[in-house]
């Protein structure tokens, strides 16, 4: 459109929009010749049904309670009254039953989610689940309705306080005063009462196969005879209706999450989750904090997972000690170390109250060493307190806790030696940011090309083969208790790969952000050194043609995920410098098989910092971006338009519009690592510890990120990403790999 | 060092952002950026667009920290933060909204257009940034606007009505009331809102 036509176009739509509907089609049908081309666009202009005056201006928050739109309308035979409280779905308003003059509580799911099937899904399932149950310490639901455009949930009205709420007042409350209202929980006896209801409460809920998954004081609620009553199964989930649920998407207040909704690992989640919530819930009216210390989610979610919870009885010594065991039982990190059932807690809360001794019992030093082993984080943590105190100390910590970790049952590797050549195997273990942990392990010599099964500690590690004639690979394994890995080792000969790599001699550096995380929205961590081994890296990333020949060679198929525009593009490469470009869409676990077929591993996050100079050039990233500063890769939809006949595939086209085979001539002298920004991502070994992915999929991080552009009038804009994350079952269409070895010995 | 310096915007001349304050390698401060702004330079805009953005998303990250779960954060909130952050009262540029105001919304628009696509990558930001991106996107989608979509009938109505453009983006992404517009772009009131009725029927019809 020209900008006269828009004038004119717009000219006519004022005059237009002044008519009734049937004028305007008399308007319509008389323009004049000049204007028929305005026709369609003014028809669909007036046709427009414009859904509030402020559109497209995102409604406005925090709308005050008195100017609820709601307040005072009906609904069936509901009068909503007051707003009660406002969640993520809906409001809950105390209402009136108008046949029967009963004050109950409604909850109005907001009409901008009403429509959205996956909402009202939920809602629908809360009520559903939420109406079987029938229990003296939950809130009944009633009724779930649908009214004027909306759709509802009525439910009984608990007139109190919640128990946060009651908490506060306790908390405020002078010591030696009694409480005008509600239960004292400033007595523990008191608290023990209450939890034990809401264990009873759960105990209904579980046999009914119900999860609540979000307990808190928020959600329990007090009567004016202080009975604890809970209520919002929001996050209830039907134990038959996995399907339905939040996609494994982190849900719920994160102080009150077990470990395992924070590491959003779905397939583990049971009624036991509801356990350790409720033994938070205990530990904060016990000792007036959570378990988990932090102010953004995110710090949270690490406290829970990888911060021993403070025993109660430094909180507040006055916690009777049976007490405290039961509350310290419901809140182990490990489900199968909580009490396995609503049920024995309720028992243990009652042998508590009758002065019976009770079964929860302190965790033993063997299983506490056994959670730290798991946790490599916390070991890492450990060390270098352990090493200030002094070099003795942190052997007996760090070999205690091994020798302990013996005795149960280790994962295991068997590993076979291409050409049945001997070689020598050592095991290296990793801390969290794939860095080593420890001395080399030696597991023993492969003979004829053969190491029969041997156990190696659980956790991150590398298993080295060195052949007598100097024939080195590597192989990155993370292996938890009971499982066995069989490794085909490739050793090559580091010698032949001089020239592709570039040689580091490592050291200690100082990561500007904790090394595993992304999180960078977060305080920067305690700054400290770490140190980098000696290593080799790729000086470019892995081509097309070299990804052709190890398919060739190990006599694997592409990789299955590929889409056929893609396999087409592949059979009939369009560019003539095809076989020099980067390899693209391969998820990590074929990067590493790649690797490992050639005896080497991905680089760690930090290996790659080091090589592409951020520890050691201040401007490093400047450097980066002057080498890396064309416009390379874009994958949208304005790139796949004007790649024009192409198949409509992004990773095509774009790719074929942008990227650029990994030759950059004018390198200055030692810095020849090749694209270290900007041409194509690039997966590394390094775990991303703070951001789990959905349904548990783990996430590493990557780097050497590619551009994202947008296409306008001006030009092609681009934002550039240096690191990021990707998750482990993702081929990333933008995102290739390098290798990197260790050396060393 | 922190946030920004590892996750910076740049543009082809490779300007970055550290430490989430703002920086121009080239020695200028955004004062001077924005006194070339003013006198009319697309490519120092384009600058502050892009030495705007690192601010809006640790904005993002810092109000999204302190909201409770399921808040929805406004745009507008936003680009005011950063806005407040970059400016303080004694600045002499504080008063002159103009030409920051329509940078803030274009570094917004770029940065939820971003986002909308990166989630259709596999990619993710880093957490705080990306439960406020993620908010923000939900609450247009909540009421019925496709940001993407949106995205492409501005970029067409800016080939034929730059001015009515700039002032749906203000309006948008930033958030400001008609009588803020009228005052920043120097166009009367109602005009302004005669011209606007016809703009959203026009991108409504676009984005239909």
């Amino acid at each position: 459109m020209t900008p006269e036509r828009w004038e004119r176009l717009q000219a006519l739509f004022l005059e237009a929009s002044e008519l009734d509907a049937a004028e305007r089609d008399t308007f319509l049908a008389g323009l004049g010749p000049d204007d028929e081309d305005l026709r369609d666009e003014l028809t669909r202009m007036l046709a427009v049904d414009v859904p509030s005056a402020d559109w497209p201006l995102l409604p406005s928050r925090g709308v005050a309670d008195d100017d609820d739109p709601l307040l005072g309308t009906q609904l069936g035979d509901y009068r909503l009254d007051a707003v009660l409280g406002r969640g993520g779905s809906g409001v809950v308003y105390r209402a009136t039953q108008i046949s029967k003059q009963r004050t109950v509580a409604v909850k109005v799911l907001r009409a901008d989610v009403s429509s959205k099937q996956s909402t009202y899904e939920r809602f629908k399932r809360e009520a559903l689940a939420a109406s079987r149950l029938h229990h003296p310490n939950l809130v009944r639901v009633l009724y779930l309705g649908h009214d004027e455009g909306r759709d509802y949930l009525v439910m009984d009205h608990v007139a109190g306080p919640n128990l946060r709420d009651q908490l506060r007042i306790c908390l405020a409350a002078d010591p030696g005063q009694a409480l005008v209202n509600g239960p004292d929980l400033r007595d523990p006896r008191v608290c023990a009462v209450l939890v034990r209801e809401l264990a009873r409460a759960l105990e209904h809920a579980h046999s009914e196969r119900v999860l609540h998954r979000d307990v808190k004081p928020q959600n329990v609620l007090l009567d004016a005879q202080g009975t604890a009553h809970l209520t919002d199964f929001g996050l209830a989930k039907d134990l038959e209706l996995v399907d339905l649920t939040l996609s494994g998407e982190v849900a719920g207040t994160p102080h009150y999450m077990s470990p395992e909704q924070a590491r959003a690992a779905r397939d583990r989640i049971d009624h036991r989750t509801d356990i350790y919530s409720l033994g938070a819930v205990l530990y904060e009216l016990l000792s007036g904090c959570t378990p988990s210390a932090g102010d953004t989610t995110a710090e949270v979610i690490d406290s829970i997972l990888h911060k021993p919870v403070v025993p109660l009885h430094r909180r507040n010594h006055d916690v009777p000690a049976p007490l405290a065991l039961i509350c310290m039982q419901a809140l182990r990190r490990r489900p199968e170390g909580r009490y396995q059932s609503a049920s024995e807690m309720a028992d243990d809360l009652d042998r508590f109250l009758a002065g019976e001794s009770v079964g929860a019992k302190a965790q033993s030093i063997r299983e506490r060493a056994r959670e730290r082993m798991v946790d490599r984080r916390l070991l890492v943590r450990l060390l270098p307190i352990a090493l200030f105190v002094g070099l003795l100390a942190g052997g007996l910590i760090y070999f205690g806790s091994q020798q302990v970790y013996a005795r149960s049952q280790r994962p295991r590797v068997e590993v076979l030696v291409a050409g049945g050549v001997d070689a020598r195997v050592h095991y290296l273990p990793l801390d969290a940011h794939h860095l080593a942990a420890g001395p080399e392990l030696e597991l023993g010599k492969a003979r004829n090309g053969r190491l029969a099964s041997s156990v190696v500690p659980a956790g991150a590690g590398r298993i080295l083969v060195r052949t007598e004639s100097g024939l080195f690979s590597e192989h990155y394994c993370d292996l938890q208790s009971g499982e066995e890995l069989r490794i085909t080792a490739h050793p090559t000969d580091l010698r032949a790969s001089e020239g592709e790599m570039l040689v580091f001699s490592g050291g200690e550096v100082t990561p500007p952000y904790e090394p595993g995380s992304l999180n960078f929205a977060v305080e920067p961590p305690d700054q400290r050194e770490v140190m980098v081994p000696a290593f080799a890296i790729d000086a470019r990333c892995v081509t097309n043609g070299e990804f052709q020949a190890y398919l060739d060679a190990s006599g694997r198929e592409r990789p299955e995920y590929w889409s056929p525009g893609w396999r087409a593009i592949w059979d009939d490469p369009p560019r003539a410098d095809w076989m020099e470009l980067p390899v693209v869409d391969v998820t990590v676990a074929d990067a590493m098989a790649y690797a490992e077929f050639y005896g080497k591993r991905l680089p760690t996050a930090l290996e790659f910092e080091f090589a592409r100079g951020a520890y050691q050039d201040p401007s490093w990233l400047e450097t980066l971006l002057r080498r890396s500063a064309s416009p390379d890769f874009n994958m949208f939809q304005p790139a796949v338009d004007r790649f024009g006949d192409q198949p409509r595939d992004t990773t095509g086209g774009a790719y074929l519009l942008y990227v650029r085979p990994a030759e950059e001539p004018d390198l200055p002298e030692g810095t020849r690592l090749h694209h270290a920004l900007g041409n194509v991502g690039e997966w590394t070994e390094t775990r991303a510890t703070d951001m789990p992915g959905p349904q548990g999929h783990s996430a590493r991080l990557i780097k050497a990120d590619a551009w994202y552009g947008e296409y306008s009038p001006d030009g092609v804009t681009d934002t550039l990403l240096c690191n990021g994350i990707a998750y482990d079952a993702d081929s990333p269409q933008d995102q290739g790999f390098r290798c990197a070895r260790s050396l060393g010995r | 060092m922190q946030t920004d310096s590892l996750e910076p915007d740049t543009r082809e001349n490779g300007r970055i952002c550290h430490n989430g304050r703002m920086t121009d390698p080239r020695g200028g401060g955004v004062a001077d950026l924005l006194r070339a702004v003013e006198a009319g330079d697309a490519a120092a805009r384009d600058e502050l667009i892009a030495l705007m953005q690192p601010e809006l998303r640790a904005c993002a990250a810092r109000l999204m920290r302190d909201q409770p779960n399921g808040h929805t954060l406004q745009p507008t909130a936003l680009v005011n933060e950063a806005y407040l952050k970059l400016f303080t009262k004694d600045d002499p540029h504080f008063t002159d909204r103009r030409h920051l105001m329509a940078t803030a919304a274009t570094a917004m628009r770029q940065i939820l257009i971003d986002h909308a696509r990166r989630r259709n990558t596999n990619k993710r930001h880093a957490d705080g940034e990306r439960m406020a991106l993620e908010s923000i996107a939900l609450s247009y989608e909540g009421s019925g606007v496709d940001v993407l979509a949106m995205d492409e009938a501005l970029s067409a109505l800016m080939n034929f009505d730059p001015e009515m453009a700039k002032v749906a983006e203000l309006r948008v992404f930033a958030g400001l009331t008609f009588e803020e517009i009228s005052e920043l772009e120097g166009i009367p009131l109602r005009t302004l809102q005669r011209k606007w009725s016809a703009v959203r029927a026009w991108m409504m019809g676009k984005m239909a």
